[in-house]
């Protein structure tokens, strides 16, 4: 069943986890314009951890003080590539509970393996989804300088990003730019599949959306897409009540996620009506 | 083979669509379902395929009760409102992916003489989404018996299908009938089921009435 499941849900989505790569470069064209004056003091260039970096870096919370004058924007960047997951996950489920998969799932005779495979196919989609977006990013690099490169330059990063985030492992900050936003995507999407598992598509992409925006807002520990803002795993010095994540919690939480949601939704579909 | 509805009730939300039905369907028969639009019918069939879970009451098939000692019936085959095949492929394609998926597999020629056999072309290169209602309604009723399943539910089988494709649907469901394998067609055409079926079962609000 998976094999039906990775054509028609993975392979013939090509196409579409295309249409993030314009966002994913125009973030890297601002990115390098913004920082162009580094480039010209220093000879340094974007490498494409740093891109990676500035594509995920998110905002610090808001500060709910009323004494402070402040604007919050949203981190566009880093809210569509999870709002473009969602629409890729989009109405895959529904549609082929309503339609052929609801043959495929009487001729499986079991409920429990349709769900594993309809999971399966959202952990590919979401694996693929990251792919492409750092396929963009090293295309780029390589195209642009003639190389690629997952190291820091030592005066640029600083100057971009602080020395919190230069004074980090390298392999750690690897894990958080690489593995976390992947892991929030796919906890994410199980998320959206168990929704859609009683609402139609549409209303739970619009879920998904209000979380990201509430996400953007607020920070906790148990608020799953701060762990894919590379800001948030470091302290804020204008603000000392921001508590910044730990990465080994976070690593532990979302795989805890996982299990429980794939359980509820495996709980939620043997007692679904399909009508 | 036996299916047994123990006081099957269906509610949903306030609305009563099955009312107390209790009924034993015996293999070496086919079963006529009849009634109005609405009257439950398909929910019926829906509730013996698996997909629906009665709101009381139980369905055992050989004394196993579905919904707790399995999930579906183990050896069935579902034709229930329209068909819904995958778009860009063939009649053959759809049915060898169907095929794949099952237990008891046939192999690539009996797929092919099972599609000359509801009268569609085998070498059709067409692909699903420009067949005509009555081709998929032929796919569907394919899809049904492929394997040859020991229960088969056809609900309005000969729906927009042409005068010979009706004979041969019949002559086909005719065929099927065995001492294990239990066939319940649903149709609101009491002539056409009168003809089919060799017991009828009338439904209606949710009620067996005859």
């Amino acid at each position: 069943m998976f094999k039906y499941d990775f054509e028609e849900g993975v392979i013939k989505y090509f196409n579409k986890f295309l249409l993030i790569c314009p966002l994913v470069l125009v973030s890297i064209v601002m990115f390098e314009t913004r920082t162009n004056y580094i480039m010209s003091i220093f000879g340094e260039s974007a490498t494409s951890l740093e891109m990676g970096i500035n594509t995920f870096f998110g905002r610090y919370p808001f500060e709910f003080d009323i004494g402070k004058k402040q604007i919050f924007l949203i981190p566009f960047e880093w809210l569509i590539i999870y709002a473009y997951l969602a629409m890729l996950i989009g109405d895959y489920f529904n549609n082929d509970l309503n339609g052929f998969g609801m043959l495929v799932m009487i001729n499986s005779y079991n409920r429990g393996i349709w769900w594993c495979s309809k999971c399966l196919r959202i952990v590919f989609v979401s694996i693929g989804h990251f792919i492409v977006i750092w396929g963009t990013i090293i295309s780029y690099e390589w195209i642009r300088y003639g190389k690629v490169s997952f190291v820091k330059n030592k005066q640029y990063f600083i100057e971009t990003f602080g020395t919190q985030l230069n004074n980090l492992n390298i392999n750690k900050l690897h894990i958080m730019l690489i593995v976390m936003p992947i892991l929030v995507g796919i906890v994410q999407s199980l998320f959206q599949l168990v929704l859609n598992i009683y609402l139609k598509s549409d209303i739970s992409m619009i879920i998904i959306l209000g979380i990201l925006v509430f996400s953007s807002y607020y920070s906790n520990k148990y608020i799953i897409h701060g762990y894919s803002m590379i800001c948030r795993y470091c302290a804020n010095y204008a603000n000392y009540d921001f508590n910044p994540l730990d990465i080994s919690f976070g690593m532990k939480y979302l795989f805890l996620l996982c299990v429980v949601l794939y359980i509820m939704g495996l709980f939620m579909i043997k007692r679904k009506d399909i009508m | 083979m036996k299916i047994e509805l123990d006081n099957v009730t269906k509610k949903i939300k306030k609305t009563t669509i099955l009312d107390s039905i209790s009924y034993t369907f015996e293999g070496g028969k086919i079963y006529g379902l009849s009634g109005k639009n609405g009257s439950g019918k398909t929910m019926i069939m829906r509730i013996i395929s698996g997909l629906v879970h009665p709101t009381y009451g139980e369905v055992l098939i050989n004394n196993k009760i579905l919904g707790v000692d399995f999930s579906f019936p183990p050896s069935i085959g579902v034709l229930i409102n329209h068909p819904v095949f995958l778009r860009e492929y063939t009649g053959y394609e759809n049915l060898k992916i169907l095929n794949s998926i099952k237990e008891n597999k046939i192999n690539d020629n009996q797929i092919k003489d099972l599609l000359l056999k509801v009268g569609l072309d085998s070498e059709d290169k067409r692909k699903y989404y420009k067949f005509s209602l009555g081709m998929r309604q032929r796919l569907g009723v394919a899809a049904a018996i492929m394997g040859n399943p020991d229960i088969i539910l056809l609900d309005e089988p000969i729906n927009a299908i042409d005068e010979n494709g009706v004979k041969d649907i019949k002559d086909i469901i005719k065929a099927l009938v065995s001492e294990n394998r239990i066939i319940i067609i649903a149709c609101h055409d009491k002539e056409e089921l009168t003809f089919m079926a060799d017991e009828i079962i009338y439904i209606s609000e949710g009620k067996i009435v005859c």
